[in-house]
């Protein structure tokens, strides 16, 4: 079983659960035509799937957030440091459509190198690559196969393993593990940990069902929409792009966050 | 192991299992052998042995552009910073792999030049030799820096011949303008081919070595400055 690296009996203090503090908060990110003066933050513990109009806005916006991509203008700050900081704290992980690892090496070895860049050593190391070697249901016949010829499934599940290794407390994932099918990559993206806040960026948000608690539309740039879930439900929309796109135009939330800034709590 | 200790392990396994490192190995090395296994007078020797080394270098910086390109593209580099591994360190992990290849292959090939040289002359100049063998490995490092500098701006199937352009240029500059020998990075290579004649080769040796280090440097500066900027 992963833990939060916050555990959740402190999570579940008074005052932590009267202040939620902000895990992603980003202001003005300005990226060519895909982000214009995007401003938007979430509480700790939120699963956020953002969608796009057009689709590529949610994966740049990720991008920004996991600093593969310099934004132009505007600030990120995830888990109380600014993007960098936070990146080099370990507070945030990300995981891409592709894992990116090489693929010569085995996932074992994958996992060592991603345990040893996280600075655990020894016994602890060996213990977080058993745990997350678990809950990503790594074949054990495949643990010691290049991740090139033991399949693009194994890649993604390792891919997965890298990113939670060492227990961040935002983890960005942008179309991720498209190669399992959607039980077992639903069952997988369901992360233990209440603290734990999860950015998914995905054109398929009917495939994202049951994974995230809010959703958000990014529209020309900016956030149109960032709702709970259920709010879909209640004005009997589907999770889908439209659907979303529906509740934005329907004016039910704030559609100026570029000013205000909406503020989602997990249930 | 330190971040760059890492970083440069990996470049040199992927270097290895891609075969790229068996292509800059035989470059340099074959040139060595070349020269050693076709006996020559001294002149032709050391003119077989600088057009060699010259190529291997364009080899080098093709090799560094399309690796350092590959690990963009593919993902890899962000792989590893979103591992807590800063940009400069991929670059220097990458830098340190590619250079110390590029220097143990021109040692390797000096070796096999002064055999060769040594057995055609009476009384061949080592010293000067040993010190324009440093400039030329200097000047191996420009090139394989100018190639990473490529290979960060662009995609693999570009970077490496415009890496080899840019590197063919630099080298032209010793011999085209006038006066920029010994300062032009390439200026060693035309030392080399001229040893037998050099009125004081080993001031000139030092001069372009210092040169081609000074080149290096503020190449990494720049290519530093740029890694922290682009799309990863």
């Amino acid at each position: 079983m992963l833990a939060s690296s916050t555990p959740d009996a402190l999570w579940s203090a008074p005052s932590l659960r009267v202040l939620r503090p902000a895990a992603v908060d980003c202001a003005d990110l300005v990226q060519g035509r895909l982000l214009d003066r995007c401003t938007f933050s979430i509480a700790a513990g939120t699963r956020l799937l953002v969608v796009g109009e057009p689709d590529e806005s949610a994966s740049v916006l990720v991008r920004v957030l996991a600093g593969l991509t310099r934004p132009r203008r505007g600030r990120v700050s995830i888990a109380g440091l600014d993007g960098p900081a936070a990146l080099r704290a370990g507070r945030v992980a990300h995981l891409g459509p592709d894992p990116g690892m090489p693929g010569w090496m085995t996932p074992r070895e994958a996992l060592g190198l991603a345990a040893d860049l996280a600075g655990m050593t020894g016994q602890a190391a060996a213990r977080a690559i058993e745990r997350v070697v678990a809950h990503t249901h790594i074949p054990g016949d495949a643990l010691d196969q290049p991740i090139r010829r033991a399949g693009p499934a194994v890649g993604q599940r390792a891919g997965l393993a890298a990113a939670i290794l060492g227990d961040p407390e935002v983890l960005l994932l942008d179309e991720p593990l498209r190669a399992l099918d959607a039980a077992e990559r639903a069952s997988l993206l369901r992360l233990p940990g209440r603290r734990r806040t999860v950015i998914l960026a995905s054109r398929h948000p009917a495939s994202e069902a049951g994974i995230a608690t809010h959703v958000a539309l990014l529209r020309g740039g900016r956030v149109a929409v960032l709702a709970r879930v259920d709010e879909l439900a209640t004005h009997g929309l589907p999770l889908s792009l439209r659907g979303i796109g529906a509740l934005a135009d329907r004016g039910a939330f704030d559609a100026r966050p570029a000013t205000a800034r909406p503020v989602a709590a997990p249930r | 192991m330190s971040q760059v200790g890492t970083i440069g392990w990996l470049a040199v396994r992927e270097l290895w299992i891609s075969f790229r490192l068996l292509v800059l190995l035989v470059a340099f090395v074959g040139v060595g052998a070349v020269v050693a296994l076709l006996p020559a007078p001294l002149p032709v020797t050391l003119g077989r042995l600088a057009v060699g080394l010259a190529v291997a270098s364009l080899v080098g910086a093709a090799v560094a552009a399309w690796s350092i390109a590959e690990e963009r593209v593919r993902g890899r580099a962000a792989w590893l910073v979103t591992r807590s591994v800063p940009r400069s360190t991929i670059l220097g992990g990458w830098w340190s792999a590619l250079g110390i290849t590029a220097l143990l292959g021109t040692g390797a090939a000096a070796v096999l030049g002064w055999l060769a040289a040594s057995a055609v002359a009476l009384r061949f100049p080592t010293d000067a030799f040993a010190a324009i063998g440093v400039a030329v490995a200097a000047t191996a490092l420009v090139a394989m820096t100018v190639g990473l500098l490529a290979g960060l701006l662009l995609p693999p199937r570009a970077a490496a011949p415009v890496a080899v352009v840019a590197c063919a240029a630099i080298g032209l500059v010793a011999w085209v303008v006038p006066g920029a020998a010994p300062w032009a990075p390439g200026s060693a290579l035309a030392s080399l081919a001229g040893l037998a004649e050099a009125s004081r080769p080993l001031a000139v040796a030092w001069r372009e070595a210092g040169a081609a280090l000074v080149t290096v440097a503020v190449l990494l500066v720049v290519a530093r400055g740029l890694i922290e900027r682009i799309d990863l």
